[in-house]
């Protein structure tokens, strides 16, 4: 057993009230801080959650694509709706204008006006690229939670951020198999995340730019996402316009909208 | 000539014996005339034809041979840049730029897998469309599309139909475009109908590959390959890669093996050529052993019996030898006309050279040549072999076939 540590001894001697404040202060402080890293994953990510998928959405979109010296821009609106539900339409470039995208459950449909078709496009498609930018169709459309697709895992923390580790649940189809988050303390929005294969490879990156606050939630207005197997390219995506839990009606997602011209 | 005449004499007079003789001579130059045609006629297939695709000299990418196998049109060089610096090429070079692509063709709800080019007007004759245009016509416009015949078969497509092509821009991001049916096109490999051409402008437009494309081939008459890619070497720079016929793909494999092969094929046929006489030569001396001891017997001197015998071998490998020739020739002409049709079995080898599935067998001068001369130096060397040591014995050994 260790001697009583002297400042205690000192402090019991020269005031017994002071004694017992200063006792009460450290609980405090450590109650508070205790509760903080407290916090387990799954709060993390539930808070993560709130603010990136509300139950409906929509925006007007810009998408950045960086190859080399190139540079192109897209522009769409997007409505989402639930978990697996959203429906994209493309407005510039005019060589691009009138294309949609029909998101409903596993499935994906493209709408192209310029031969008037759609085509279903679903399973490992689904991971190819949108519209010639790194990020993939599952990137863009798919809206499930963290909590529900991932296994989460705190790697470590520091004054502003947490880093989870998440592993896609048995049995969960999700885009990446394995994912690292940066998630910033103060509101619980991402500010950078690695996106890795089955094989271990990492696959993409995110870096979020720019966090705006609407109601009650920290949504991303603006990120960058490198597609690590293609070199040097990005892809920026802005939001603007941004509407949380709108009222969308259910006939949004219907392949008859797709094909409306 | 008091000789030859004695020769001719010998050979006439046991006429079953000399004809069977004949017909083994022939029999064996005809197989190695015909043979070497064949293996000429491969040669030219694989190369000359793999050629007239790829361009005597091709640039493109650096990383294009890796890239283009998934048919990534990624994999592209400034079009506008290579045709200026062409420019300081003779004039008498054919220049062309092409895009390959993959993608989709639709039809009402089917759909089929296919390969496309984009092309300019004056690929018609370089891919030798003109000739395997079926049905319609060539293309005059961009919304045009010429089909393969299979393609054709599996869509039921007729000419006039509005098909669409889908596919993967060059920042992989799909697009499609509606094409017109102008004609369709049947190639002798058919993996190759199972393709289609649209212009290279709308193959650009359809890509968004503006002013870019896949390859560019130039096209000489002379044997002048190096000189023309040192000149585009200078003037691109270390960004592009420009390579000779015989450089690219399957086409430096060819070229590099089949010398070797036609250097051992030519040993083969030779050898079987040369076995198969000297054994009828051989047979024919030992059978004359008696009547070599008569005529020694006879007092006729060993040079004179020597002469005798090869002059009867001259006679039978001159003759031999020309009628084989002149079988094998016909058959091998013949058959160089109208070619022989290999279709899939082929396929799987030439689909990458982009060329035809038929042989056409080659008669060269070469190969007449060498088939007159094997023929005519075995049974003279036979002759001898077989004679020298029957001259050499007593003609009482002789008679009594010792």
């Amino acid at each position: 057993m260790g001697k009583t540590p002297s400042i205690f001894i000192e402090c019991f001697e020269k005031n017994y009230l002071s004694f017992i404040r200063s006792v009460c202060s450290l609980v405090l402080v450590f109650t508070v801080t205790g509760a903080v890293f407290s916090m387990s994953p799954e709060e993390i990510l539930n808070r993560v959650d709130y603010n990136m998928t509300p139950d409906s959405v929509s925006y007007e979109g810009e998408m950045i694509i960086h190859r080399g010296k190139r540079e192109h821009t897209k522009k769409f609106i997007m409505d989402a709706m639930g978990a697996e539900k959203s429906f994209i339409e493309f407005t510039y470039p005019a060589r691009d204008r009138g294309t949609k995208y029909l998101r409903n459950n596993k499935n994906l449909w493209i709408y192209m006006p310029s031969t008037s078709r759609t085509l279903k496009i679903s399973g490992h498609m689904l991971k190819e690229s949108m519209m010639g930018s790194d990020i993939s169709y599952d990137d863009q459309t798919d809206r499930n939670k963290y909590n529900l697709i991932y296994e989460g895992e705190m790697l470590s923390e520091d004054s502003e951020h947490y880093v989870l580790e998440l592993i896609r649940r048995d049995g969960e189809e999700a885009k990446y198999y394995r994912q690292l988050l940066w998630i910033v303390k103060e509101n619980f929005t991402i500010q950078r995340g690695e996106m890795y294969g089955n094989s271990g490879k990492m696959l993409k990156e995110l870096f979020v730019d720019e966090v705006e606050k609407i109601g009650d939630r920290y949504y991303i207005t603006r990120f960058r996402i490198d597609d690590k197997l293609k070199a040097d390219s990005y892809t920026e995506l802005i939001m603007r316009d941004i509407k949380i839990d709108p009222r969308i009606s259910e006939s949004t997602f219907t392949l008859k909208n797709l094909e409306r011209r | 000539m008091k000789l030859f005449g004695v020769a001719v004499r010998n050979l006439k007079r046991n006429k079953k014996r000399t004809f069977l003789t004949l017909v083994i001579i022939v029999v064996a130059i005809m197989g190695m005339t015909f043979g070497l045609s064949w293996i000429e006629g491969e040669k030219e297939l694989f190369l000359e034809s793999g050629k007239r695709m790829t361009g005597d000299v091709r640039i493109t990418t650096t990383d294009y041979d890796l890239r283009s196998r998934s048919l990534d049109v990624s994999s592209n060089i400034n079009y506008s840049k290579v045709k200026m610096s062409a420019e300081k090429l003779p004039q008498d070079t054919a220049r062309v730029g092409r895009i390959k692509f993959g993608g989709l063709l639709y039809w009402g709800d089917e759909s089929e897998k296919a390969h496309g080019t984009g092309i300019e007007g004056r690929d018609e004759r370089i891919i030798g469309l003109d000739k395997f245009v079926y049905k319609g016509r060539f293309l005059e416009a961009d919304d045009e599309i010429l089909v393969g015949e299979t393609l054709k078969r599996k869509l039921n497509l007729k000419v006039g139909d509005e098909v669409s092509v889908l596919t993967q821009t060059q920042d992989k991001s799909l697009y499609s475009l509606n094409y017109r049916v102008s004609g369709f096109y049947k190639m002798d490999n058919t993996k190759l109908n199972k393709s289609f051409y649209i212009t290279l402008a709308s193959a650009q437009y359809l890509l968004d590959m503006e002013d870019r494309v896949t390859e560019y081939l130039i096209y000489t008459d002379k044997n002048n390959e190096d000189g023309i890619k040192n000149i585009m070497e200078g003037e691109l720079g270390d960004e592009y890669l420009v390579k000779r016929w015989d450089e690219i793909g399957m086409n430096e494999n060819f070229s590099r093996v089949l010398p070797v092969i036609q250097g051992i094929f030519i040993l083969i046929f030779s050898t079987l050529a040369g076995v198969s006489i000297s054994n009828t030569m051989l047979m024919m001396v030992f059978e004359r052993r008696h009547e070599i001891g008569v005529l020694k017997a006879l007092g006729m001197k060993e040079g004179e019996i020597r002469r005798l015998f090869l002059l009867e071998g001259m006679i039978m490998g001159v003759s031999g030898a020309g009628l084989g020739v002149a079988a094998g020739g016909t058959i091998a002409l013949y058959l160089g006309r109208v070619g022989v049709n290999f279709g899939d079995m082929l396929e799987a080898f030439t689909s990458e050279l982009n060329i035809k599935g038929i042989i056409y067998p080659r008669l060269t001068l070469y190969i007449t040549g060498l088939s007159l001369l094997v023929g005519l130096i075995t049974s003279i060397l036979a002759t001898y072999l077989a004679v020298s040591p029957e001259v050499e014995k007593e003609a009482a050994h002789n008679m009594r076939s010792e």
